[in-house]
Parts: structure tokens; sequence; C-alpha cells
């Protein structure tokens, strides 16, 4: 299918239960899909299963989505929440053997925090997944997967007025959590480092 | 917001999300094709559940499979001789003239022992990852059947039924603790043909044809699982693949064309 067709025929072909079209979206889409459910579960196996999924539970809701609109805002919405609930069930699951006896206690997946290199960004990494999960979305969209906020307003259902102060409060907290966990990454700390 | 306006953690994020590693983006395309093929699953949090109950009881199933698993599967090694690891076969003896052969259960629909559930769902509560046969197209039904807090997988094909099992503990070098074919103290007077040692991929396997077999399920401390019995009408192969996973592939057809599915199984 060639690449400049226009992703409503897309959609359009697709809802009509063209398979070869929706095969097209997740080509263009599976990027974005899969690169948001990697940021919140941090995971590359457990990423791809949500963004399968959610491109699954995109087709078979084809039906309700408003022709016209754009289709990766409303797919990335599907993975986010696809990935936070896994994040949420997994807690619930380790919660359930750690009060067993059966596993230790949380910890991150190892080879993945290795992947990420450098301490800075794995700390602010860190310190993103610590959030709030609404925070934690409007920051990875806005800084991680850089949409606009028009955008980012459309994944997360709100007023495009309300991105930026929803930016502004996830900022905020996050502040507050490099503030009490990660001293390290304030600026004061990269002074005295410079200094050293 | 203007770059101007950016308070140090913001630049702290745009810093990090900068040429952030990212593993490389799969190919989503044919797990997506593949997961819109199969049945969907009732709803989509039943399965989550599940999971979390399967869980906990296959973690307590690995400590008991650690302590006795292996003097287990030995002894039971040891009585029939004929084995791939994780299967056991036995003949059984024809009945003595004036006793009656021993009543196996009829066969039964795969629907009636087996919760039909989605890939998707199948991998959430299986402990391996579930493996689809090459050039076979999608199953028209996956299935999981739990055992003593073990899930077994299922993938029904029009022409064979592909069992795929593996113990928890058999990733940790441990031995796998399920067991088919074994009925002591049972007569039969219609059985199976023939049982032929065979390879799939180099690997020990067995061709099980000509006539009904019966399988069942041996727990970790060597006695049969309830209700894990059943008849099997079509010729068999079964073996341990590379991979670790015990596959039983239940198939109206040759011996041939069951080895040229098997060996693509890992």
């Amino acid at each position: 299918m060639h690449e400049s067709t226009d992703e409503r025929e897309l959609v359009h072909s697709a809802r009509g239960g063209d398979g070869q079209a929706f095969d097209e979206l997740v080509r263009r889409h599976q990027q974005v899909a899969f690169r948001a459910a990697y940021l919140v579960l941090r995971d590359a196996q457990a990423a791809e299963d949500v963004a399968q999924d959610a491109f699954v539970r995109a087709y078979r809701g084809l039906g309700g989505f408003r022709e016209g609109e754009p289709f990766r805002p409303w797919l990335l919405r599907i993975v986010s929440n696809l990935a936070l609930n896994e994040v949420r069930s997994a807690g619930r699951r380790r919660g359930l053997l750690e009060r067993f006896g059966f596993a230790a206690p949380s910890t991150e997946p190892a080879a993945d925090r290795a992947l990420v290199g450098g301490e800075t960004r794995a700390e602010v990494w860190d310190a993103v997944n610590a959030l709030p999960p609404d925070d934690r979305t409007v920051l990875y969209l806005r800084f991680f997967l850089e949409l606009p906020e028009k955008e980012i307003a459309a994944v997360i259902g709100k007023a495009p007025g309300t991105v930026k102060s929803r930016l502004n409060r996830a900022s905020g907290r996050l502040r507050a959590v490099i503030d009490a966990r990660y001293p390290g990454l304030r600026p004061g700390a990269w002074q005295e480092a410079a200094d050293e | 917001m203007s770059e101007g306006s950016m308070g140090f953690e913001q630049e702290l994020l745009t810093s990090a999300a900068e040429g952030f590693p990212y593993p490389e983006t799969p190919d989503l395309r044919a797990g997506v094709r593949l997961r819109l093929a199969v049945p969907q699953a009732g709803t989509g949090q039943p399965w989550l559940r599940r999971g979390l109950a399967a869980a906990i009881v296959a973690v307590v199933a690995v400590l008991i499979t650690v302590s006795v698993s292996r003097e287990a599967r030995d002894a039971v090694a040891d009585f029939l001789g004929l084995a791939v690891e994780g299967e056991q076969v036995r003949i059984l003896p024809t009945p003595a003239p004036g006793v009656t052969a021993t009543p196996f259960p009829s066969p039964q629909p795969l629907e009636t022992y087996a919760t039909p559930t989605t890939l998707l769902g199948a991998r959430s509560l299986l402990e391996f990852e579930p493996r689809l046969p090459a050039g076979q197209g999608e199953p028209r039904g996956v299935y999981t059947i739990q055992y003593i807090g073990v899930n077994v997988l299922v993938l029904d094909y029009e022409r064979f039924a592909l069992w795929e099992f593996r113990d928890l503990a058999a990733e940790k070098g441990v031995v796998d603790k399920s067991v088919g074919g074994v009925f002591d103290g049972a007569t039969a007077d219609k059985m199976v043909e023939r049982v032929d040692a065979t390879t799939v991929s180099g690997r020990p396997a067995y061709w099980i044809s000509g006539g009904p077999h019966f399988v069942r399920f041996i727990g970790p401390d060597g006695t049969p699982v309830a209700g894990s019995a059943r008849t099997v009408e079509r010729d068999t192969l079964i073996w341990r693949g590379a991979s670790g996973t015990n596959y039983r592939l239940e198939i109206e057809g040759t011996l041939d064309e069951a080895l040229a599915i098997a060996t693509t199984l890992p």
C-alpha cells in the first residue's frame, strides 16, 4: 500500500473489514505504540504484548471510532490505558506473591535498566515512573514521544487548554520526587559535581 | 511551553528523552493478525484474574516439584522404560480370558474439559512462550487446561491438536512433572497397534499409531491428576523440544506429516 494513502482512507477501509488497510495502519503506528508501552512497562516483551493488544482492541473498536479524527491519539489512549492496567495488575500479583513469601520485593527489569545507559537518564526514568499514572503519561507523551499539546489532549481525553496545566502539575510533582529521592539530579548537584 | 520557561526538571526530561535507547520496535503486524484471527475471550479482564490465581498456585507447585519431582519421575521411568522427557508410554496388557477390559473414558470434545481463550490470554497464564507451528495458519481455537496449578496449552487446528506444557521448574533445571499414558493395573482390549521410536530435530520422540490410546497426567507426588484421563483417537507424536516444552501432536495424518509440523517447533 502506498505511503501516501490517506490515513482516513485506511481507517475507512479497515472499518469495512479490509485487513490489508489495517495492516498498513499497524505498520505506520507500531513504533509509537511500542515505545509508549515500553516507557511505562520498562520491558520490551511486555511492551510488544500490550502494543499488539492495543491494535487488536483498536480494530475491534473501529465501529465506534469517529471517522475523520486522527488515528494516532486514539490508539495511544488505548496503549496508555492497557500499559497502566498491566502495571497495576503486575503490582497486585507481586503484592500477593510477596504476602505469601514467594517473590522478592518489586524490582525493575534489570536488563532494560541496563539498556537505558547513563546514570542520569536512568534516574530521570525512575523518577518519572514514581509519579501517579496521569502525570507519568503526560510527561512521556510530551517529552519522550514529542506529541503536540493538541494531540496530548486527545490522548488523555481532556480539553487542549488543560494540557499545559497538566504538564506543569506533573513537572512540579517530578521536581518533588527528584528533591526527595534523586537529589543528585538537581542543578546545584550538577554544579557541585562539575566543581569537583 | 517555551524554552525560557522550562524548569530544570523539564530540561532533564528533554535531555533524558534525547536519543533514548528504545529497544528495536518489533514488527507487530503478524502478531496482530494472529490475535484477530483467534476467537475472542469472553471479556478483556477475566484472563487477568485467572493469571493472578495461576501465578500463585504455580509457584506453590514449583516448591513441591523441587523436592519430589525427580524421584517420582525416575520411579515411573524405571518402571516403564519407554519415555521421552516428561512423558512416558505404556503398552497395557490384554485382559486374561473371562476378564473384562478396564473401561476407559469415552473421547470427549475439547470444549468439554478445556477453557477457550486467546493467544494473549494463554500467554498471560503460561509460564512459557506458546509456540505456533509454522506454515499451518492460525489455530481455529486456543485452549488452556489447568492441572494442579500448571497450565497446559492446546492449539486446535482442523486436522490436528497441538498440546504444549512445561513445568515452571523446567526452566530452573528441574525435571518436568507431567507424565502421560500410564494406567497402573489396567488392561485393554483395544489399543494402539504401534509405538515407534523416532526423532524430531534430533531429539527422541515416539509415534503412537493405529488405534486409540489413553493419556493422563501425573502430579509431582507421582499420583494421577484427577480429571486428566482422556482417550485419544488420533495418532500422536510426542517429544520434548529443545526449548524445554513438551509437545503432543495429535493428528489425522501420517508420521511424515506430523514430523513436518513438529520440526517447525523449537
